[in-house]
């Protein structure tokens, strides 16, 4: 066995035989001129390193401690009897240092992945859903418009036209803690979005679509109820208690962490997203109802965008990205279609909103004066097909 | 390796840091590391710190003794807070006052504040590496005022500013002369002494072949300025000041850093523990240090030193000290 001791004063190596009296460990001076005798209580060691190429160093003692590096076949056992009093964190590390590579890594892998994919889908959804509550409607809305100025170069807004919609918002009756503030965007592609803190946007595409006043007023619903349940918000406040621990966690482990975490990010954003947007449609139904507007309204919304082909899953830039993934069409009139089935409560009588119905009206013919326009019409067209 | 201690006197000059970390094992513990971070919501984090440079230090041989680490999570976290403190506490000060719209002094005021913190952080990051490093029981210390260092990066740093930059080699070296001749091991200090025109050569060749070889020269940058820290580092004992050297050629240098490029590409990151030990590997392995020293009666000379608030700051800066 090689066993140096080190007194703490001086870097002069002793070379010295170990020995392992009960709950002590002998030292003592391996020459016969030697007078180095040292008994250190296992409770008071502490294991400095360990290694796979059998090594272990002892310290004992306040500053300057004294020193063991003890080399070969009885490290690893020192290292053990020792350990037996460390933290457990301690001795994780130790059998990390001693476990075959192969294992270690299939094992790291496996607890680093469900690890980091608890926090991301538990943890951080859960974080920011109780952050999100702190914060005031003002403060939202403050926000939002900073969000909404910041895309606004996309987005061409005709106003005229936004205040047109803002009347037939108004017309539906809908109600909401939030200042709803309508852009009309003259722009061929079907797409609507809400920003946190009350601004909504619809696109000329998605107006084109739909074919009775009430699928509009469905889409409102629809909008409106992300604003509500204040959706984005939530999202974003995802994202950054995500990026927190990303930011923390790159410390030192810059390149690995932040590349899967961003991975799993994107996923779960996705599959969130999609949570939301049924989860608006179904309360987008529910505002329906308490203004006795048609409830199959938003099942025909639904079976116009998915007829239009591409649906309102237009990304518009990958920024823009968590306001528009929406479910399959598919599957969202056959959650409405069930929602419909099984409660009661939709089986009232409906009516017409004659002053919405009018502003709809006013919106569609304005389509019809533009259709004859020659060059509109062709410019309409090659978009179409683009899209 | 065997007892060397018996025989590093003068019969071979030469002697070698010896790095023998391994890739899997800090994955190991950058996985318990990770996992412990997440669980705590990130107030792990110094602790995991501690882990990693306890790991690296360990790993690191010098005639047969490793390096330790003395630094605890405990100390570190202390820093940690202290350095969030400041910072943050300057940037909410910072935003809500020029809310209100103060005079533009003010705000002038804030910034100089705040470049004042990182020559804290650079002073305060060495200071706690090197006095909680220790070698057979005897620890480093570093004796530099940081007063001292002020006024040199203050004064260098004009100089840097008023020549565009052009300067700023120079200003490397200044500080660096500083940090290491203040920190020594028992009777051994470090030194340093270059000349800035030459890393000045080295970046702009650097720089100038990178862009034209679409960075294949890269590894051949880092590789000169590794050299040029290393070649230009001496060990003094009073009598006598020996240089270090650095054995690490181009070919080395590119393979090690080219191969880590594209394996962290092609595991989207997942590589890094084996990139980053490969790294350390081929760092540590191509230093010499002079063998006319008496590594074996170096005596402990310094004080216990805990304060990790500068060490913590330049994590925060996201500086890298480059050695």
């Amino acid at each position: 066995m090689d066993a140096i001791y080190f007194d703490g004063h001086s870097s002069k190596p002793h070379s010295v035989i170990l020995k392992d009296q009960f709950e002590v460990l002998e030292i003592k001076g391996l020459d016969a001129s030697s007078d180095i005798e040292r008994y250190w209580p296992y409770s008071d060691i502490t294991v400095e390193s360990f290694s796979r190429s059998q090594k272990t160093l002892l310290s004992f003692g306040d500053f300057p401690p004294e020193r063991v590096e003890i080399t070969g076949e009885h490290a690893d056992m020192f290292a053990k009897i020792v350990l037996q009093h460390a933290s457990n964190i301690k001795q994780y590390e130790y059998k990390i240092t001693k476990m075959n590579p192969n294992r270690l890594v299939a094992t790291s892998l496996v607890v680093l992945v469900s690890v980091i994919s608890f926090y991301v889908f538990f943890v951080a959804p859960y974080i920011a859903e109780q952050a999100v509550k702190l914060i005031p409607i003002s403060v939202e809305t403050k926000i939002g418009e900073a969000m909404y100025n910041n895309m606004s170069y996309i987005v061409d807004v005709d106003s005229v036209k936004s205040k047109k919609l803002e009347a037939f918002y108004e017309a539906c009756g809908f109600e909401s803690e939030y200042d709803i503030r309508i852009d009309y965007a003259s722009d061929v592609m079907v797409n609507a979005f809400a920003v946190p803190g009350g601004q909504i946007v619809v696109y000329e595409g998605l107006i084109r679509e739909t074919e009775s006043w009430d699928e509009l007023a469905a889409l409102m619903g629809h909008e409106l109820a992300h604003v509500n349940q204040r959706h984005s918000f939530k999202q974003i406040a995802r994202g950054v208690s995500s990026y927190l621990i990303i930011s923390v966690l790159t410390g030192d482990v810059a390149g690995a962490s932040s590349v899967i975490l961003d991975y799993a990010k994107q996923i779960h954003e996705l599959a969130n997203s999609r949570a939301h947007e049924r989860e608006a449609d179904l309360v987008g139904m529910e505002y329906l109802k308490a203004q006795n507007i048609r409830p199959l309204a938003m099942r025909d919304l639904m079976q116009r965008l998915m007829s239009s082909q591409d649906s309102v899953t237009v990304q518009i830039e990958s920024n823009l990205e968590y306001l528009s993934t929406h479910p399959l069409s598919k599957n969202r009139i056959a959650y409405i279609d069930k929602m419909i089935e099984n409660d009661n409560s939709f089986n009232y009588d409906y009516f017409d909103k004659a002053a919405a119905k009018s502003i709809w009206l006013e919106l569609k013919a304005d389509f019809e004066s533009e259709y004859k326009d020659p060059e509109k019409t062709e410019e309409h067209k090659v978009e179409s097909e683009y899209e | 390796m065997d007892n060397s201690f018996d025989n590093n006197k003068n019969e071979e000059k030469d002697l070698f840091l010896y790095f023998s970390g391994d890739g899997a094992t800090y994955f190991g513990i950058v996985a318990l590391n990770v996992v412990l971070t997440v669980l705590t919501l990130g107030l792990y984090y110094p602790w995991a710190k501690a882990a990693y440079r306890k790991y690296i230090w360990n790993e690191t041989e010098f005639l047969g003794s490793r390096f330790v680490f003395n630094g605890t999570g405990r100390e570190m976290f202390k820093g940690f807070i202290i350095a969030y403190v400041i910072i943050v506490g300057m940037y909410i000060t910072l935003t809500t006052t020029s809310l209100f719209g103060v005079e533009a002094f003010f705000v002038i005021g804030f910034y100089f504040a705040f470049m004042l913190l990182i020559p804290f952080a650079i002073y305060g990051a060495w200071r706690y590496r090197v006095s909680r490093t220790s070698w057979r029981g005897i620890y480093f210390s570093f004796e530099g005022s940081f007063g001292e260092f002020l006024r040199l990066f203050l004064l260098h740093g004009l100089l840097s500013v008023l020549t565009f930059g052009i300067y700023s080699p120079w200003m490397r070296v200044k500080l660096q002369k500083f940090l290491f001749e203040n920190t020594r091991i028992g009777n051994l200090y470090l030194d340093f002494k270059a000349d800035g025109g030459e890393l000045l050569g080295i970046n702009i060749g650097g720089y100038i072949f990178s862009v034209i070889t679409f960075g294949l020269y890269l590894p051949i940058w880092v590789k000169n300025r590794f050299n040029f820290t290393i070649n230009n580092t001496f060990i003094d004992d009073g009598d006598q000041a020996i240089r270090l050297h650095s054995t690490l050629k181009n070919g080395e240098a590119w393979s090690t850093l080219f191969i880590n490029g594209l394996l962290l590409f092609f595991t989207l990151g997942l590589a890094y523990p084996w990139t980053f030990m490969r790294k350390m590997d081929m760092y540590f392995n191509n230093v010499t240090i002079p063998g006319e020293f008496d590594y074996d009666n170096l005596a402990q000379a310094s004080q216990m030193f805990d304060d990790a608030t500068g060490d913590e700051m330049s994590d925060i800066f996201d500086l890298d000290l480059g050695f």
